[in-house]
């Protein structure tokens, strides 16, 4: 019977998890295939984007600034990574 | 009564998240055996339950075998930088450590099938819950 006591650490354990549970499902594919690409993906954007490059022309150094910013927040996701590689040849008009 | 029906809760519980453990290892296994096929992934990765590190444990930790281990098939020794790599992708995801944590992981360990050594990484470290 004493295996049976609930407690209220009990209670929040379980709802902690339910939260978590409920998140939605994880995309392994993203995880596997992020694991060999990603890095490569992240050397040669951050070299391309780099607001250094684009100096004269203020947009585009602000465009170069958050594209480099949210590089450096996804850098181990490969599908985000495409995203803003698509996103930084057509606002940055690079070659990649 | 009520703690009859909380025992019994709890047995449902821990049977729902023994489930839980197996598909995230089956979904991942999928994923890699796919990736590795399509010729997405260069090695094939595979995921399993390991003992885990003791001195990592945390509330959720299971008893026994609390340990989220992942081989990679490479044919010899993982140069450290890319164990550290595959580590850092799975660390990457909040999701999916969040998950492994509540499911009663409390270590993720990375290695190849040859050679001795590899790398192990505390979960409880990248957790944040609350957060989002």
């Amino acid at each position: 019977m004493l295996l049976g006591r609930s407690t209220k650490y009990d209670d929040k354990r379980s709802r902690i998890k339910q939260q978590v549970k409920s998140e939605g499902d994880i995309d392994f594919g993203n995880i596997v295939n992020s694991a060999f690409g990603a890095e490569a993906l992240y050397k040669e954007l951050i070299c391309k984007c780099h607001p250094d490059r684009f100096a004269p022309d203020i947009n585009k150094v602000a465009v170069a600034n958050d594209i480099t910013e949210r590089l450096g927040k996804h850098k181990n996701d490969i599908k985000k990574l495409k995203e803003l590689k698509v996103e930084a040849i057509n606002k940055l008009n690079i070659n990649l | 009564m009520p703690s009859l029906v909380n025992f019994w809760t709890r047995i449902i519980d821990w049977f729902r998240d023994r489930q839980d453990r197996v598909q995230l290892i089956a979904g991942f296994n999928r994923a890699a055996r796919e990736a590795f096929i399509n010729g997405e992934a260069p090695t094939h990765l595979e995921a399993c339950v390991s003992r885990g590190y003791r001195p990592y444990k945390h509330q959720f930790s299971n008893f026994f075998n609390s340990g989220f281990r992942i081989k990679v098939f490479y044919g010899k020794q993982l140069s450290k930088q890319d164990t550290v790599n595959i580590g850092n992708v799975i660390l990457a995801n909040d999701t999916l450590v969040r998950r492994l944590v509540v499911l009663g992981f409390d270590t993720l360990e990375v290695h190849s099938d040859v050679g001795t050594y590899g790398c192990r990484w505390q979960l409880r470290d990248y957790i944040m819950i609350g957060e989002g």
